[in-house]
């Protein structure tokens, strides 16, 4: 039996375990990357895989426990508010250059690095406290 | 969308997910076909990240070919975010009205540019394209279906 078959006889509850245990897996690698150095590239990469988890979330929410949902996407929305923030300096800060325009850098380079420091604090408190194990645990994904 | 858990994971998509294209195409014809502001593009912007993440969820039952639909959506998702980024870039310089002027021109010209994207993407079949793949005709076993449609049609014959 190849492996799509499998995947497609797979019970639903276990499917979305296995799914949503892979997406927390991708997302705790961006909050890694993310730490390391929170460029506008990085910035995106984990916007886009907490995009991705939450959807699995959202989805699948019927198969897990309600309460560590609600908890989980509370505290992604606070990450994608702050990111929100950074990411719109930066396409105006591109946009700028581009357009030859160097009036508004010095505030805006300044108010991204106030963003900056709120994110990088907010995920070292994630990291500190082994979120992606926790997440694992409140959702009982297990080692799938 | 109510996923089943007494049914297997194919089953739920093939259920789920014509009724999602349906939605998304009725979706993106409110917002781009007709005259609607860039404001109101914002959430069919976000609609259209669900539906890609949605399709991405399964694709493990719909094996690679499911790629080719999601790149589609990933073109037009490309199209909104920058519409999306010029609006964000007017929010930010709000202060500066010499430069409003010149973000609005860039910002007409990328909705001008989406609304070229949505034609291609919403052209004539399209539609019932995504319907039929999704549905997953193309994985449901053909000897049962014959095989059933035969024993009616052979019942059917024997009631005459």
């Amino acid at each position: 039996m190849t492996s799509h078959r499998r995947t497609r006889q797979a019970g639903m509850q276990d499917y979305a375990r296995e799914r949503l245990s892979h997406l927390l897996l991708t997302l705790a690698d961006q909050v890694q990357r993310a730490i390391k150095k929170p460029g506008p590239d990085e910035i995106h990469d984990l916007r886009v895989s907490i995009r991705r988890f939450s959807q699995g979330l959202q989805l699948f929410a019927d198969f897990f426990h309600q309460q560590e949902i609600k908890k989980i996407r509370t505290m992604l929305k606070r990450v994608m508010r702050v990111t929100s923030a950074i990411r719109d300096r930066d396409i105006t800060l591109e946009f700028l250059a581009e357009a030859g325009h160097t009036t508004h850098r010095p505030r805006l380079e300044k108010e991204r690095v106030s963003y900056q420091r709120q994110f990088s604090g907010m995920l070292r408190r994630w990291s500190a406290r082994n979120f992606s194990a926790q997440w694992r645990d409140g959702l009982s994904l297990g080692n799938v | 969308m109510k996923l089943k858990a007494g049914q297997s994971a194919a089953e739920n998509a093939w259920e789920v997910l014509p009724k999602m294209a349906r939605k998304y195409f009725q979706a993106g014809r409110d917002a781009l076909s007709k005259r609607r502001s860039p404001d109101e593009l914002h959430g069919f912007r976000l609609q259209t990240k669900r539906f890609r993440y949605t399709l991405e969820l399964f694709r493990p039952v719909y094996g690679p070919q499911l790629d080719g639909y999601v790149n589609k959506l990933r073109g037009l998702q490309g199209a909104l975010g920058k519409v999306s980024d010029y609006q964000a870039i007017q929010q930010v310089l709000a202060d500066d009205s010499a430069l409003q002027a010149e973000i609005r021109r860039a910002l007409k010209k990328r909705v001008k540019d989406l609304r070229h994207e949505w034609r291609a993407f919403d052209s004539e079949g399209e539609l019932k394209r995504w319907r039929t793949y999704l549905a997953g005709e193309q994985f449901k076993p053909r000897t049962v279906r014959t095989h059933g449609a035969a024993t009616k049609k052979a019942a059917a014959g024997a009631q005459r």
